[in-house]
């Protein structure tokens, strides 16, 4: 794809993430926040796409949005006091108060690091640079088939012991997750 | 309604400083950055204004994605390989997955015990 639509692009997901990833977090009901959620991993799916990483789009959508979040939902319909966040409205505020300043805190920091110690025009010629390396290489990104393969060959070769310790941490949480919810009290 | 109206403006002044800085860079890895750093604040917000656990679960998966865009933003436009950004997204994914199993899970066991999902109460829970 040309890089100006590219740009179009992102900048129509960055609005659709932040506006559905925002609302998600600023709604009381949690049945709507979770399916506003799954809105907003989606787009980031679509941005991931855009991005070149079609296989990490793919598992955010098998994973996250359809996995994690659903799953979380069910857990939301299933303990049914807890639809509706409770309000208590004087120790509400200061809460709010509180997340909104940490949050614009940390917003502006990283703006403020990627303006300076990256810069965003440095940013730009590391992209080309980048781009121009690649085609020089001959690695193509638009050759899908060979990008899951030096994927699959990264994690066999580079990452076998890391990927090994994701299934066994997968396993013993999942044994775990069993074990604590089944328990009587 | 003071608390959903602080919510609600500050919400939407955001948005415009978030809209504003995403149409003046003309860079797709400054783009990115800046997605992946809003993520990351929402979730922060998430995180610090609720009181309820599965809510702070939601949030999580927020902050989780802010980390997983600018990984793989960072590995298309600065890697040669384009792998390790992809990889390491993957690994993000995998423990978000088992970390929210047991969370769930713990909800689901104080719920039973208190009949609520507020973080509040899970300061008494000692063993």
């Amino acid at each position: 794809m040309p890089t100006d639509l590219n740009l179009y692009l992102l900048n129509f997901l960055g609005i659709g993430i932040f506006l559905t990833a925002g609302l998600a977090m600023i709604q009381r009901n949690m049945v709507r926040a979770g399916f506003t959620l799954i809105g907003a991993l989606g787009a980031i799916a679509l941005l991931f796409f855009v991005l070149g990483a079609e296989l990490v789009a793919l598992t955010q959508i098998l994973v996250y949005a359809v996995g994690i979040t659903l799953v979380v939902i069910f857990a939301i319909m299933l303990l049914s006091g807890s639809i509706e966040e409770s309000s208590d409205k004087q120790a509400d505020f200061g809460k709010e108060f509180l997340a909104c300043t940490a949050a614009f805190a940390v917003f502006a920091t990283f703006v403020a690091f990627f303006m300076s110690a990256l810069n965003f025009g440095k940013l730009q010629i590391l992209e080309t640079f980048t781009a121009l390396q690649r085609q020089s290489s001959g690695i193509g990104l638009d050759n899908i088939q060979g990008k899951f393969f030096l994927l699959g060959q990264g994690f066999i070769e580079r990452h076998l012991i890391a990927f090994e310790l994701v299934s066994v941490l997968l396993l013993v949480a999942f044994v775990a997750a069993i074990v604590i919810s089944g328990r009587k009290t | 309604m003071p608390v959903l109206n602080l919510r609600v403006f500050v919400f939407f002044a955001f948005f415009s400083l978030f809209s504003a800085l995403l149409c003046l860079t003309d860079s797709l890895l400054a783009k990115s950055l800046l997605i992946a750093a809003a993520l990351f604040a929402l979730g922060i917000y998430g995180l610090l204004a609720s009181n309820s656990a599965l809510k702070s679960l939601l949030a999580l998966e927020l902050l989780f994605n802010g980390g997983n865009v600018a990984l793989i933003a960072f590995g298309r436009f600065t890697d040669l390989s384009f792998f390790s950004g992809q990889a390491f997204a993957l690994f993000v994914m995998a423990v978000a997955a088992a970390e929210t199993a047991l969370a769930l899970a713990l909800v689901v066991a104080y719920y039973r015990l208190k009949s609520s999902s507020s973080l509040d109460g899970y300061s008494e829970l000692q063993g």
